[in-house]
């Protein structure tokens, strides 16, 4: 969890069951959703962040210290020293691991992601469900993900019809 | 216990998420469950209108004769942008080409390279892919093929398919007019009196589901348009334009159309109409293509090409009439003509040119260039095709000052449609490509 450092303006995030995160302003503001609230000035004292436990903000923050430009937690000097290039290699890698979670709380994260709406989280999350799409059939999409198929025969077939030339 | 369904996401989150998809992506998800099928529906991800299939005329690619330039000219309200090519990974985008367009997708080539590169573009969504080199054909007729020019069209039909095939047409054997020394082996005596198209008409076809090159032979139904020496001495035409319509391909070869029926790999000639009295000072010009009823096909003859007639294919009953829709003398038509472009003028854009120009009607230069000739129509005038609206019947002309404009058949009249810009008075079209933007199909090289 980040450090109170000086001339850093920190924001308090609240889970619903009870935990509170100190955050840099900077950090929290990776979320547009928080951002808006900070400068409608509806952000006082702490920020309560509605259907998101615990578990899942603290991983949330911790993306977001990550991709914070980096004249933020991670210190200018490294910024001074790291080509831009080595810097997205190593976010890149950060991220591969960062998203090797089990299922459930990947659907968390998106979740989370899509509530806050920090776009760079619900690209990682979502992605893998995107691909699962993107290179399956039909039955496949329905299997990989889990989704009940609750068309009737005939309606099945109707709507295929209006999608003909994805089918072929 | 790593069950959790996607069903457990609120809607607006897996509106999220969906919202990432592509139109084909889209239409699938549809089909998963109600649930996904409300949530695409209910914020119009899949749009059923015409940004997503190829249903509006947006402009035309024209390639000019003289230089190697494209311009993309459009029509005024197109809310689409056709940016410069300077996004494909090439130095050199001023050697690309159109070489064809089919519903939206747009085939180039580099014309004046070896071995050629050929890329499909989708201007609209800018994704492109390289096809890899095709394979050699050494024609059975030939002791050497270098004499046989080979043409590429493009078929994408997104309310049938997501892919595109590209069709590799080697056309019939010539004496080059360029070349002193022909190879005398190249026009043996058995050769002259061979058929084209033979009746085993073998071509190569690219296909973007397997990603390969393939030999295929069409096997003709019905008679040969002749045989190779009665087409020796002719002129090759300038470019061949082909059209596709109903899973089949037309394509204009010589003085005849071949009809590619796809899905039982057959064909058929169809000799193209001439009409018996046209006496032509200038080499006829045909241009066929796609309009509101089928397939189409235009004749520039006579002085200073201003005859124009215009045929449909009757394709009623399997039989292939050729009717004769107008015979349009365009000296008359052009003699008096008021231009008025007005602010509903096209503009032109140059889309591989270093510079970039983009070119608004010029209106003041071409009034300026005419004023000594009030009403008579310049002996330098010539006019050349655009081509015709995919959808309507209209067809699009330029003159050889820049005037472009458009002729509708059920009102005879012309509209003024603005200056397509050449590169000096005599530049004239080389080849021209009705663009009907289309989000479908993907294109995988920049993705």
């Amino acid at each position: 969890m980040a450090t109170r450092e000086a001339g850093k303006k920190m924001i308090m995030l609240k889970s619903p069951d009870g935990m509170e995160f100190e955050v840099e302003e900077a950090v929290a503001m990776e979320s547009q959703t928080i951002r808006k609230m900070i400068e409608d000035d509806c952000a006082d004292t702490a920020i309560l962040i509605p259907n998101i436990n615990s578990k899942i903000l603290s991983r949330v923050i911790e993306y977001c210290n990550k991709h914070v430009p980096t004249t933020g937690a991670t210190g200018a000097a490294a910024s001074d020293t790291v080509a831009p290039a080595a810097l997205a290699e190593d976010l890149k890698i950060w991220d591969a691991e960062f998203i090797k979670v089990n299922r459930a709380t990947r659907f968390d994260l998106i979740q989370a992601a899509s509530y806050l709406n920090i776009k760079g989280l619900l690209d990682l999350t979502s992605q893998t469900t995107i691909d699962t799409i993107s290179d399956n059939s039909l039955e496949e999409i329905r299997s990989f993900l889990s989704t009940k198929n609750d068309y009737l025969p005939e309606e099945e077939q109707t709507i295929r019809r209006e999608n003909q030339w994805a089918f072929q | 216990m790593d069950m959790a369904s996607v069903q457990l996401l609120p809607d607006d989150v897996l509106a999220d998420i969906l919202r990432r998809l592509g139109p084909h992506d889209l239409a699938v998800s549809r089909c998963v469950c109600k649930p996904w099928c409300a949530v695409i529906d209910a914020r119009r991800m899949l749009p059923a209108d015409a940004h997503l299939l190829p249903l509006s005329l947006a402009g035309f690619f024209t390639v000019s004769w003289t230089e190697s330039l494209t311009a993309y000219f459009s029509r005024p309200c197109a809310s689409i942008v056709v940016g410069k090519l300077d996004y494909l990974d090439t130095d050199d985008a001023r050697s690309l080409s159109v070489a064809d367009q089919c519903n939206g997708l747009v085939l180039l080539h580099r014309p004046t390279l070896w071995p050629d590169d050929q890329r499909v573009l989708n201007p609209v969504t800018r994704q492109w892919a390289k096809l890899p080199p095709y394979p050699h054909l050494v024609s059975p007729c030939m002791k050497q093929d270098s004499y046989q020019r080979e043409d590429m069209y493009l078929v994408f039909d997104p309310s049938v398919s997501p892919h595109y095939e590209v069709f590799l047409f080697h056309s019939v054997p010539y004496n080059c007019y360029e070349v002193d020394v022909v190879d005398e082996d190249a026009f043996d005596p058995a050769v002259k009196k061979m058929e084209w198209p033979p009746s085993s008409y073998t071509l190569r076809v690219y296909s973007s589901k397997t990603r390969q090159w393939e030999t295929k032979p069409f096997i003709r139904e019905g008679e040969a348009a002749g045989t190779i020496g009665d087409m020796e001495s002719a002129l090759s035409p300038g470019h061949c334009h082909a059209a596709y319509w109903q899973r089949a391909l037309y394509v204009h070869q010589h003085d005849f159309v071949i009809r590619m029926t796809l899905s039982n790999e057959k064909y058929k000639v169809i000799k193209l109409p001439l009409g018996l009295d046209v006496r032509t000072d200038d080499e006829p010009e045909h241009y066929l293509g796609k309009s509101e009823k089928g397939v189409y096909c235009a004749l520039l003859y006579g002085n200073n090409r201003l005859g124009v007639r215009i045929w449909f294919l009757d394709e009623i009953c399997g039989k292939m009439d050729w009717l004769l829709k107008r015979d349009i003398n365009l000296g008359n038509l052009l003699a008096n003509y008021p231009w008025k472009h007005g602010d509903r003028s096209w503009t032109t854009q140059y889309v591989n040119d270093e510079i970039g120009r983009s070119m608004t009607p010029a209106g003041a230069k071409f009034e300026s260039d005419y004023s000594t000739n009030d009403n008579v129509i310049v002996p330098e005038y010539t006019v050349s095709l655009l081509g015709f609206h995919p959808y309507r019947e209209i067809i699009f002309f330029r003159t050889s000052f820049g005037r472009a404009m458009a002729y509708q058949f059920n009102s005879s009249e012309i509209v003024d449609t603005g200056y397509l810009q050449g590169k000096g008075p005599h530049d004239c079209v080389g080849g021209s490509f009705a663009y009907t933007p289309c989000r479908m199909g993907k294109l995988s090289n920049n993705m």
